[in-house]
């Protein structure tokens, strides 16, 4: 099966998937008492959040101005 | 009751969905309320999330706890027993005139993750000795210790304010006060932590079982041994080992996690 993204479904979905793995390290440190999930939380949690807040809103602003890309599912 | 941590948990949950909705379904943000739905879902509440999350880990970061989790404190986190008036902070510790729970960042406020920018540098560097570099054998703070730690509590109490000590000569409170003379180290309360007199110190055994640290509850255990192994590397030798039995009303001996170091069951005076 074909499906067709254009770049504002791509980046969409690349900002949440960031989002995601961003969320799972928040969590993750919330749940682990250690010395090392801080580090992990900055590392992991607070960069991907915010690398893919950057990422969403250059979605948005740019919207489908760029071509179809073709992916295969 | 729902706890910070369940809300947050919970929020993390509910975002997570909302984001994998997002991934199955990109098209969705073609609309209006797509786009809003991922403003919601990949803007507003992960920012909402990490500012939680800060708080939390910041929260956490005090407790003692946490600040005992490093292998090098743990010995100042067995200091916090020794049955001895003259230890400044086993007395403050064990007659609860600072938080149990955050015993460590009570007096030390100003450490880590709590002070400027150097600080929280240096805490970066605990964390690098501990679990890449060589810890060093002694610890030291990195400044004087602040009188302001000491007055945030004793400024304005009838104990410290009405001392004759501390009234005994004119200006002596002014000084004190302005920091001018040091409360620990001018020969008044000059013991704080003092690791090195540990393997001879007399601990103090709360006769509560639920408020003995973990070294203190277990006779052969991996925690007393540790901190054996801690207190032989500081001091260069292992001493042989020696069990202490308690006194009648415990019925369980403990080993010493200090060689030599016996255990009392006896109330702490509470004056100082």
């Amino acid at each position: 099966m074909k499906t067709q993204l254009n770049a504002l479904e791509r980046r969409i979905r690349q900002s949440a998937i960031m989002v995601l793995i961003g969320l799972a390290g928040t969590l993750a440190s919330l749940l682990i008492f250690h010395p090392l999930s801080f580090v992990g939380f900055i590392v992991v949690g607070i960069v991907l959040i915010i690398v893919a807040n950057f990422y969403f809103l250059v979605a948005i602003i740019r919207g489908e101005r760029t071509a179809p890309v073709k992916a295969e599912i | 009751m729902i706890t910070p941590l369940e809300a947050l948990i919970g929020l993390i949950i509910i975002t997570a969905g909302i984001d994998l909705y997002l991934v199955l379904r990109p098209s969705i943000a073609h609309g209006g309320g797509g786009k809003l739905l991922g403003f919601v879902g990949i803007f507003l509440l992960p920012l909402l999330i990490c500012s939680m999350s800060l708080t939390t880990h910041m929260e956490d970061s005090k407790r003692t706890e946490f600040c005992l989790s490093c292998h090098m404190m743990k010995t100042h986190g067995m200091s916090l027993y020794v049955d001895d008036k003259e230890y400044i902070p086993a007395v403050h510790f064990q007659n609860h005139r600072i938080p149990k729970d955050q015993a460590c960042f009570t007096c030390h406020t100003t450490y880590t993750m709590y002070g400027d920018y150097a600080a929280k540098l240096r805490g970066l560097k605990h964390l690098y000795y501990q679990y890449l570099g060589t810890i060093p054998d002694t610890i030291k703070l990195y400044e004087p210790f602040d009188n302001r730690e000491c007055l945030h509590c004793h400024e304005g109490a009838r104990s410290f304010e009405e001392q004759s000590i501390h009234l005994s000569s004119p200006g002596l409170m002014d000084s004190i006060k302005h920091g001018t003379m040091s409360c620990l180290s001018n020969g008044c309360h000059d013991i704080a932590h003092d690791i090195k007199s540990l393997p001879t110190a007399t601990f103090w055994k709360p006769s509560d079982v639920r408020y003995r640290p973990d070294w203190m509850r277990d006779t052969n255990l991996m925690s007393a041994e540790l901190t054996q192994i801690r207190i032989d590397h500081q001091f260069g030798k292992r001493p042989a080992p020696q069990t202490v039995t308690a006194p009648a009303s415990s019925a369980t001996p403990i080993s010493a996690p200090a060689a030599s170091a016996p255990v009392n069951n006896g109330p702490t005076d509470s004056s100082k």
